[in-house]
């Protein structure tokens, strides 16, 4: 009995010492392959943090600081300012429009149909400093039909024509021109279409000549991108979107001529 | 049905279906650069626009991250409760914008928005019922981690050894 008694006992000893090794041997196992684990997770990390980071710095630096700039507009904000405003010795107390704009946004038409000529006004009266800020992000909404069309990136060739007609001098009456004889969204422009334009804009002789050349030289696409960049800086999400002195305005606001112009009066110190 | 929810292949589906899910759309939103994941962030109007940037990297890195995880099948408890809280998340946001009134792209799988108003409330229905079924899927991983194909069960013992109940 006594035998037996040590004998068994000395078995239960051994299973015992053997399940606690093979509990050891299974911890060990677990730890490895959470090892694994967490190196693969830090791996994954590490190569979406440096893809990120390095697309990220491409769009920060989407700036080309290098690029040229129609005449008047400045290196800040990318924006044409429109009015006698801005050359005024109180001019920073005057209220400051900013308007962000597609030349392929069909909203943008609709504000310039039932505002443009109100904030030319403001603008020309000294009421109101006015900025266009142009943005070309329907390029990327519209490539299969501005392809089709035939007039792709048409966003980008209107602002390009806009730095030119800015330098010609006429940039209102180009803006204003281009946005009356939108075509269906989509459709785009083509360069002899904008040439048109700039012709019924009033920039005729010498001066086409100088337009058609910046035009077909792209010289002005670097500033055109340089806005977008800004724009989505800005983080605006859609256009046409108007800010008062830094703030948001409503769009019901904006469209309306007798709303914008209560806002400006307010708006005014 | 409690059987067949806790079955380890319903486990080894629900685990794939989720990494499917998030490598593609974390995937279309991290590759397509960085202004249109801008633009989604910021048609939600819950955070400043200055964390977009930001935003639109990092949640969709987070669901790559996620993805991976699951499709190899390590930490399938935590990563499925991470994965069940970001979809809350994402269902929330969906929630949020429409009691606010406004229309957009949720942006789930890239793409992004304002979009027209036109079957708004159907569009976002869908979303949330859509994005459901993922938390579902993913409490279901949590409760019931264990799954066939796993790296993770590399480390445990086999399943006809006597220990495996002790294991699981």
């Amino acid at each position: 009995m006594a035998t037996n008694n040590q004998g068994s006992r000395a078995a239960r000893e051994a299973a015992a010492a053997a399940r606690l090794q093979a509990k050891a041997q299974q911890n060990k196992r677990e730890r490895t392959i959470q090892i694994i684990g967490g190196a693969v997770v830090l791996t994954v990390v590490a190569v979406l943090v440096f893809i990120g980071v390095k697309a990220s710095n491409k769009t920060a630096g989407g700036i080309d600081t290098a690029a040229a700039l129609p005449k008047g507009v400045a290196s800040d904000t990318y924006g044409v300012k429109v009015g006698t405003a801005w050359k005024l010795p109180n001019a920073k107390s005057i209220p400051k429009l900013e308007i962000w704009e597609d030349f392929q946004c069909p909203a943008c038409k609709y504000m310039e149909d039932q505002s443009g000529s109100a904030i030319a006004m403001l603008a020309k009266a000294g009421k109101l400093r006015v900025e266009y800020r142009p943005t070309i992000f329907l390029d990327e909404n519209l490539v299969a039909e501005n392809t089709a069309a035939g007039n792709p990136k048409s966003s980008l060739l209107a602002t390009m024509a806009y730095g030119c007609a800015v330098d010609a001098g006429k940039d209102q009456e180009f803006h204003k021109t281009v946005f009356a004889n939108q075509p269906q969204e989509g459709k785009g422009y083509s360069a002899g279409v904008l040439n048109n334009y700039a012709q019924t804009s009033g920039i005729t002789g010498q001066k086409l000549f100088a337009f058609n050349d910046c035009l077909s030289s792209k010289k002005y696409e670097g500033w055109a991108k340089n806005s977008y960049a800004k724009f989505r800086e800005a983080g605006v999400t859609s256009t046409p979107a108007g800010i008062l002195n830094g703030k948001a305005l409503d769009n019901k606001v904006l469209t309306d001529p007798k709303a914008l112009i209560k806002a400006v009066q307010g708006a005014t110190k | 049905m409690k059987s067949i929810l806790s079955h380890p292949y319903a486990g080894l589906l629900s685990r794939l279906i989720l990494a499917g899910v998030l490598l593609v759309a974390g995937g279309a939103k991290f590759f397509e650069g960085t202004f249109a994941a801008q633009r989604a962030i910021n048609a939600y109007k819950i955070f400043p626009p200055s964390w977009a940037p930001f935003l639109g990297y990092a949640l969709p890195g987070l669901e790559i991250l996620l993805g991976i995880v699951l499709l190899i099948g390590v930490f399938i408890r935590l990563s499925s409760l991470i994965t069940a809280l970001v979809m809350a998340g994402f269902i929330a946001g969906i929630i949020s914008v429409w009691v606010r009134g406004y229309s957009i792209d949720c942006g789930c799988f890239g793409g992004g928005g304002n979009v027209a108003e036109a079957g708004k409330n159907m569009r976002y229905a869908k979303e949330i019922l859509r994005d459901l079924l993922f938390v579902g899927l993913a409490v279901r991983l949590a409760v019931w981690p264990h799954t066939p194909f796993a790296f993770e069960n590399l480390g445990k013992v086999k399943a006809d050894s006597p220990e495996f109940a002790e294991v699981d």
